[in-house]
C-alpha cells in the first residue's frame, strides 16, 4: 500500500498529538482515530516510526493513553533540563532531579510493580520523610564526627539532607509560602512540573498525587536503563564518559 | 465456604490416623482461598480502634457493599472512582447513625476503601502465610490485593477495579471453574424461577453478573498483556488459550442462548398478581439483560483476539528486544544515585530528567509578540519596593528598576560627547549639558553612566536566559563599546575614581586619548 497526501497528513497529526503531554485519545475523537490507524494499519505505522526515527524519538507505548514517546537526547524534541521551572543552579537542578528519581523508586518499589498497570499516590509530605530517611541511614553515625573522606563531603544525599523538610517564608515576597530553601518545597514543584507533563495528577485528597500510566511507561521503558548502565558501571570502577549514557541509535529502531 | 469433610468433625482420634484432609492437595488452595476474607474482617476488628464509637458501623457490610458497586460498573464506560464509592458509602453510615456527623461518616467511608486498598501499606499486596501438609510441612505466601486503582483513558481519571481475588471471594470464597459455576447458577435460577422463589433468584442473578466480569476481565488482560509484549504471554497462547476461546464461543453461545430463555420467563412473572413478585421479577430482568451485554462484549473480544494475536506477533517481530532486566529503582539507582558526588549525580539526574520528560515541541518566538513587546512602553519602577526582597524568590523576572527616560538621557549624554571618551567628559555632558532641567534626573543618569562604563570595563558574562535587553550598557554605550583606565583620577566634584577611557570598539581603545574635563561648567555643544 502507498501512502497518499492525506495519509501523511493523518501520520503528521498524529505526532502533533504524541508531542503534547496533555492530549490524551479519550478526549479526542480525531486522536483516537489516527491512535487506531497506527495500531491497525502496519503501512501507516512504519512510516510513522521512520518519520519518528529520523526525529530522534520512538514508540514507547500505543495504547489507550495514547501514543507515548521516548525521546533521545539529541532529538530537537528532547527535554533540556534547564528548561525545567526553578532550576537555575546546579544544586536546584540536581534536588529535582534526585526528588524525580526517588518518587520513582517509591512507587515503584520492586521491578515487578514497575511493569504492574496501577496507579501510584505520593502523598507528598509522606515521601518527602521517607526520602529523607533514605540520606539519614547514608549518614555515618559516628560519636566523634564523620571522618572527611578524601574527595570531601559532597554525597548527593547531603543536598537534600542538609535543608530543612519545611520552611516558610517570613519576609518579603515569599511570605507565608514555602521556601525554596527546604525539601517539601522541591516535593511539590517537581510533581507540579509532572502535573505539567501530564505525568502526575492531584488527588482528591489534598497534598496528594498520583502518577499517570504515562510516567510508569518514561520510567520503565526510558529512564531506568541508561541511569542503571551508568550508576552499575560506575560501581564496577569505570568512569563511563557522558556519551556512553546515550543508547545507541540501532538498538531504538531495529527494523528500519 | 470450608466444607467440613466429614470424617474430621465426627471422630478426630480416627480419621487422622487413616487419611486427614490436611495432606490433600487442594487443602492449601482452600486455605488461601479462605484468606481472601481476612483482610475486611481485620478492617472490621480494628474500626474499634478508630476515634468513632463501637458497634455504630458494620464495616464488613460497607467493604462487600462498595465491591459491589465497583464491579457493577467495572468493564463499562463510566467507572466508579474513588470520592463515588466514599460518597455511597458514606450514605449507608448516615443511616446507620443518623445523628452522628457527616465528617464522621466520611470519615468511616474512607477507612472502609483504604484498608481494601491497603492504603495503611502504600497499597501494596495483602499477604499472609499458611502451613502446606501436603508433603511434609512448608509454609507458603499468600499475595493479593481486593481494589486496585487504575488510570481511565478516556476520562483522564482514577477509577476503582475490583480484582478476581475479590471477585471470586465475594462469589463464594473458593477457587472453583468459573464456567461450571455458571451453569449451576443458571439451573438454579430457572429451578427458583419455576417455584416462585425470587428473593434466591435474584441472589443466583447477582452471582451470575459477577461471573461473567470474572471471564471477561480474564480476556481482558490476556488481549492487554499481547499487545505490551507478545512474549510474556506466547506460552499461554500455544497451549492454553485455543482451548479457552474454544470454550468461552461455547460458553457465550450456551449463556446468551440460556439467559435469553430465563429473560423470557421472568418476563412472565412481570405480569404476576403478587406486588413483591413482580418487582423482583423486573429487577431481575435488569439484571439478565446487563448479564448479555456483558456476554456480549466477551464475546467481542474473543471474536478479536485472534487477530490481536496475529497482528502482534506481524507487529512485535522487528520491536527491539525490550530491556530484560528491569531494574530495582530504590536499591539499583536511587541508592548509588544518592551516594556519588554531586558532579557525577548531576550527570544522572540530567538525564533521568530529560528521559522521563519525555517530548517537547520546541517553542517559536511569535513574532507579532515580539513586536508588541518592541513597542510596548516600560513601567515605571515601584518606588516602594521593598530592597529585602530582591533575591529572594527564584524564577520570576524583577521589573525594570530604571526609568526609561532615565536611559535616554545616558543616551543623549553619549551621542553629544562622541566616543571615544573620558568619563568625566560623559558625566560632565549628563550633568550639565542638553537634557531633563529636573536635576535628580540628571543626577541618575550620570550615575547610570558610570555604573556601564564600570560594566565595559570588566563585563559579566549574561546568565544563561537573561534576556539581552537587560544588557543596559550595550544600550546606552554601543553594543561593542570597552573601557580601559591610564591611572588618570576623577577630578569632578562628587566623584572619585578612575577617569575611564570609553571607546567604540575595544580597537579604539589603544589610539585613544580624550581630553578629561575637570569642572562642571555650563558647556555649548561642540
Amino acid at each position: 500500500m502507498t501512502l497518499t497526501q492525506s495519509d501523511h497528513t493523518d501520520l503528521g497529526s498524529l505526532i502533533g498529538y504524541a508531542l503534547q503531554p496533555t492530549q490524551r485519545p479519550g478526549r479526542s475523537p480525531e486522536y483516537r482515530r489516527l491512535l487506531a490507524r497506527y495500531r491497525g494499519e502496519p503501512a501507516f505505522r512504519d512510516a510513522s516510526d521512520a518519520v519518528l526515527h529520523g526525529l530522534g524519538a520512538r514508540v514507547l507505548s500505543d495504547g489507550d493513553f495514547g501514543l507515548v514517546l521516548g525521546v533521545e537526547p539529541e532529538s530537537p524534541f528532547a527535554f533540556h533540563v534547564t528548561d525545567m521551572p526553578n532550576t537555575a543552579t546546579r544544586d536546584a537542578r540536581l534536588l529535582a532531579g534526585l526528588v524525580m528519581v526517588a518518587i520513582a523508586a517509591y512507587a515503584y518499589p520492586s521491578p515487578a510493580e514497575l511493569d504492574e498497570e496501577r496507579v501510584r499516590r505520593i502523598p507528598d509530605t509522606e515521601f518527602e520523610q521517607w526520602t529523607r530517611a533514605l540520606c539519614e541511614r547514608l549518614q555515618v553515625v559516628d560519636a566523634a564526627g564523620e571522618a572527611i573522606p578524601e574527595q570531601g563531603l559532597d554525597e548527593a544525599w547531603r543536598v537534600y539532607h542538609e535543608m530543612p523538610s519545611t520552611l516558610v517564608g517570613d519576609r518579603g515576597r515569599g511570605s507565608g509560602r514555602l521556601s525554596p530553601k527546604c525539601t517539601l518545597y522541591w516535593v511539590r514543584s517537581t510533581l507540579a512540573f509532572l502535573t505539567d507533563q501530564g505525568m502526575a495528577r492531584t488527588d482528591s485528597v489534598e497534598g496528594t498525587w498520583v502518577l499517570t500510566e504515562k510516567f510508569r511507561i518514561q520510567v520503565k521503558d526510558m529512564a531506568s536503563e541508561p541511569a542503571y548502565t551508568f550508576l552499575a558501571a560506575l560501581a564496577r570502577g569505570e568512569h563511563p564518559e557522558r556519551t556512553e549514557v546515550s543508547r545507541s541509535d540501532d538498538r531504538a529502531m531495529g527494523k528500519i | 465456604m470450608f466444607e467440613p469433610q466429614g470424617e474430621v468433625g465426627e471422630a478426630p482420634a480416627a480419621s487422622w490416623g487413616g487419611e486427614p484432609s490436611v495432606i490433600d492437595a487442594t487443602f492449601p488452595a482452600r486455605v488461601a482461598a479462605l484468606l481472601r476474607s481476612r483482610p475486611i474482617a481485620e478492617a472490621s476488628a480494628s474500626a474499634p480502634r478508630q476515634d468513632w464509637p463501637d458497634a455504630v458501623y458494620d464495616i464488613a457490610t460497607f467493604a462487600l457493599a462498595a465491591i459491589d458497586m465497583i464491579i457493577s460498573r467495572q468493564g463499562f464506560e463510566d467507572e466508579t472512582t474513588y470520592p463515588e464509592v466514599a460518597a455511597a458509602l458514606a450514605a449507608l453510615a448516615h443511616k446507620a447513625a443518623p445523628e452522628r456527623s457527616a465528617e464522621e461518616h466520611h470519615k468511616v467511608a474512607c477507612y472502609t476503601l483504604d484498608s481494601l486498598l491497603n492504603r495503611v501499606h502504600r497499597e501494596a499486596p495483602f499477604t499472609y502465610r499458611i502451613s502446606d501438609y501436603t508433603s511434609g510441612h512448608r509454609q507458603r505466601q499468600v499475595q493479593f490485593r481486593l481494589l486496585e486503582v487504575h488510570e481511565d483513558p478516556a476520562r483522564g481519571e482514577a477509577v476503582l477495579h475490583a480484582t478476581r481475588d475479590a471477585i471470586n471471594a465475594l462469589v463464594g470464597g473458593l477457587e472453583f471453574d468459573v464456567e461450571d459455576e455458571q451453569v449451576a447458577n443458571e439451573l438454579m435460577l430457572e429451578r427458583q424461577l419455576a417455584k416462585g422463589a425470587f428473593a434466591a433468584a435474584e441472589r443466583a442473578a447477582v452471582r451470575a453478573r459477577l461471573l461473567s466480569v470474572s471471564l471477561a476481565d480474564d480476556m481482558g488482560r490476556l488481549i492487554k498483556d499481547t499487545r505490551r509484549d507478545l512474549r510474556s504471554v506466547q506460552d499461554e497462547w500455544a497451549s492454553e488459550v485455543p482451548a479457552r476461546l474454544d470454550a468461552a464461543r461455547g460458553h457465550i453461545a450456551a449463556r446468551l442462548d440460556s439467559e435469553h430463555r430465563l429473560l423470557l420467563k421472568v418476563r412472565e412473572s412481570l405480569e404476576a398478581e403478587d406486588e413483591n413478585v413482580t418487582a423482583a421479577a423486573a429487577r431481575i430482568a435488569a439484571l439478565l439483560t446487563e448479564c448479555t451485554s456483558r456476554h456480549e462484549a466477551l464475546h467481542r473480544q474473543v471474536i478479536t483476539s485472534r487477530g490481536v494475536f496475529l497482528e502482534e506477533q506481524d507487529r512485535q517481530a522487528f520491536r527491539p528486544p525490550t530491556l530484560d532486566y528491569l531494574p530495582d529503582l530504590g536499591r539499583e539507582i536511587l541508592d548509588p544515585l544518592l551516594r556519588t558526588d554531586r558532579a557525577t549525580a548531576l550527570t544522572v539526574v540530567d538525564r533521568w530528567i530529560s528521559d522521563v520528560a519525555g517530548p517537547r515541541p520546541p517553542r517559536i518566538p511569535r513574532l507579532y509578540r515580539l513586536l508588541d513587546d518592541l513597542w510596548s512602553t516600560r513601567a515605571l519602577p515601584d518606588q516602594a519596593r521593598n530592597a529585602a526582597d530582591l533575591g529572594e524568590d527564584v524564577g520570576e523576572a524583577d521589573p525594570p528598576a530604571i526609568a526609561a527616560d532615565v536611559i535616554a538621557a545616558a543616551q543623549l549624554a553619549v551621542k553629544r560627547t562622541t566616543l571615544p571618551a573620558r568619563l568625566s567628559a560623559l558625566l560632565a555632558q549628563a550633568l550639565t549639558g542638553e537634557g531633563p532641567s529636573d536635576l535628580g534626573q540628571r543626577w541618575h543618569s550620570a550615575r547610570l553612566l558610570a555604573l556601564a562604563a564600570l560594566w565595559c570595563y570588566a563585563p559579566q558574562d549574561l546568565e544563561p536566559g537573561q534576556a539581552v535587553d537587560s544588557d543596559l550598557a550595550a544600550q546606552i554605550l554601543g553594543p561593542r563599546a570597552a573601557a580601559d583606565t591610564d591611572g588618570l583620577r576623577l577630578h569632578l566634584p562628587g566623584w572619585d575614581g578612575d577617569d575611564l577611557i570609553i571607546a567604540p570598539h575595544p580597537d579604539a581603545l589603544a589610539s585613544a586619548d580624550p581630553v578629561p574635563v575637570t569642572t562642571l561648567a555650563v558647556r555649548k555643544r561642540a
